[in-house]
This record gives C-alpha cells, structure tokens and sequence, in this order.
C-alpha cells in the first residue's frame, strides 16, 4: 500500500487527554465556565500495569464530534514532572480550537473574562488569530480563528523549510555543533530556492530550444 | 547582491509593496510562488512603516533569503550582501 499523503486518512480529532489532579476545578472551569458538554466519563478499576490506581476519564465536547478529555487517578500524587511549568517548552503542549467568525473570538474572550480568567495575549498570527488563557490545571489552551485557508502554496513553502532545517540541523549535529538561530535556516531556504529556480530557468531554455 | 524570496501569500505582501516604492530595490514577479527582492547594497525594512504585527515582523525572512542578518529588531532589519 502506498505511504503518499492522502492515501489513508484520518478523520478528524476524537479526543485529546491530560492528567488532572484538580477534579472540581476541571469540571467546573471546562462545564460551566467554558460551557463545554460534559458526554462521556469512564470509571474503572485500575487496569493494565500493576500499579495503575483506579481512575476517571472523562470528557467535554469541543465540535465536530472532537473532545477534550481528562483522566483523574485516585489516591495517585501529582509528580513534580507533572505539575505544569508554565513556559514556552511547557506550552508547547498545547490545545488549539477554531471559531468560524471574529464575533465569535470576542464572543469568547468576552465570556471568558466575565467569568474571572485571564485573557493573556490575543495575537495575529500567520493565518489565524488566536486568544490565550489557562485552565486550573494551567494547561495552555487557545482559540483561534482562521484568517485564510491553507493554499497550495503553504504547503510546498512547508516542504522548503523543514528540508532546510533538517538539512542544517544535520550538519550543525554532524559538526558538533547546536543549531541556535533560525538565520542559517532561511540562508538554506534561499539558496536552496535559488538553486531551483536556476535550474527551472536552464530546463526552460532547453525546451525553447 | 542581497535577495530575499517571499512567499507569494496575502499576509507577507507589505514587504512586496514597501519594495516597489524604495529606489534601488528590484522586485520580481513570483517564479515558483515566490517574490524576489534584490538591492546591490542592504535590504532595510521598518516595521511600523509595514503594519507588520510582531509575529509577522518575526516571520518576515521565512521565504529564504541569500546575505546575511545585520540587524533584526523590534522595529528594524537590514540584510547585507553575502556570507556571514
């Protein structure tokens, strides 16, 4: 079976899961702050590994058949690793929804605010416009709104700036080296774009010919 | 020479217009999807003169560029010809 893009799809997301160990304030800030429907919450006795600890897994809707979902293990201690470092690194880690229209960001911003949690930045970005905040647990959550599509042209620029970079971040390894700046990446880019576009020029000119 | 490809997206197209209006800077139509800006000299764009908002300002070179940083502020970037 063929491995290209598109040949086997995925359907969307159908849940997305993190650890909580603040049950009440996840439930409280997801249901009723967020107003997100609470469909799903599995009890179990805890299974698999011998020292799983009994546990609830529970779940909100986010649209389009997508959840958010939690697991809360009982009698189990939050492990240092586990206690959100509220960091780049760390929010990284991070849950992105979409809205369809700009009234229904502010709309969101708006609800939000009334109910006591901070909007910490609303930012333009590339393609999307984004509000930011955190839940209890301080995870990391946003919401975007799409401020265009992805075109085709997105997707070959993507293909020309991950080449470079695993190509430079191959050599700086090779090297010993750490690769720390994003300008050797765009030099990459560029030359290798330049080369590209020589050779389309020479392929051009020989078929003129 | 100093050049600068630019994704031919709407989000970038400040920096294809301030360049059709600075003397010295030669811009080309998109081959592959990309704008080409050259100058002999340096390429120097101020952020506030672009409307650019800081995510965009820091995103400004990801079409690839030939030419080295010499300055990449808050407000100001110039690029210079050649190596580093």
């Amino acid at each position: 079976m063929s491995n290209q893009p598109g040949s086997l799809v995925l359907n969307g997301v159908h849940h997305s899961a993190r650890p909580t160990w603040k049950l009440r304030e996840t439930v409280e800030f997801y249901r009723d702050i967020m107003g997100l429907k609470l469909i799903h919450a599995v009890s179990a006795r805890g299974w698999g590994p011998s020292a799983h600890p009994d546990f609830l897994h529970f779940f909100f809707d986010s649209g389009k058949d997508s959840t958010i979902a939690f697991f809360y293990y009982l009698g189990a201690e939050q492990a240092p690793h586990l206690v959100h470092r509220p960091e780049y690194d760390s929010d990284a880690s991070h849950t992105s929804w979409q809205v369809s229209h700009r009234d229904q960001l502010l709309a969101w911003r708006e609800r939000l605010e009334r109910n006591g949690v901070d909007i910490m930045y609303q930012i333009e970005h590339e393609v999307i416009e984004s509000i930011y905040f955190r839940d209890p647990n301080g995870y990391y959550l946003e919401i975007a709104l799409p401020l265009r599509g992805f075109s085709q042209l997105d997707a070959m620029d993507a293909e020309r700036t991950i080449e470079a970079a695993i190509e430079v971040a191959d050599e700086y390894r090779t090297a010993g080296k750490e690769l720390d700046s994003i300008e050797a990446v765009w030099q990459r880019k560029g030359r290798n774009l330049m080369a590209s576009l020589e050779i389309g020029q020479e392929e051009s000119r020989e078929r003129d010919y | 020479m100093v050049t600068l490809f630019v994704p031919d997206l709407p989000e970038f197209a400040a920096l294809i217009e301030a360049s059709r209006k600075t003397a010295g800077y030669f811009v080309q139509e998109p081959q592959a999807g990309y704008w080409r800006i050259e100058a002999a000299g340096e390429l120097h764009f101020n952020r506030k003169a672009l409307g650019l908002k800081p995510a965009l300002w820091n995103s400004a070179l990801s079409g690839g560029f030939l030419g080295h940083i010499l300055e990449y502020g808050r407000d100001d970037l110039r690029i210079g010809s050649g190596p580093a």
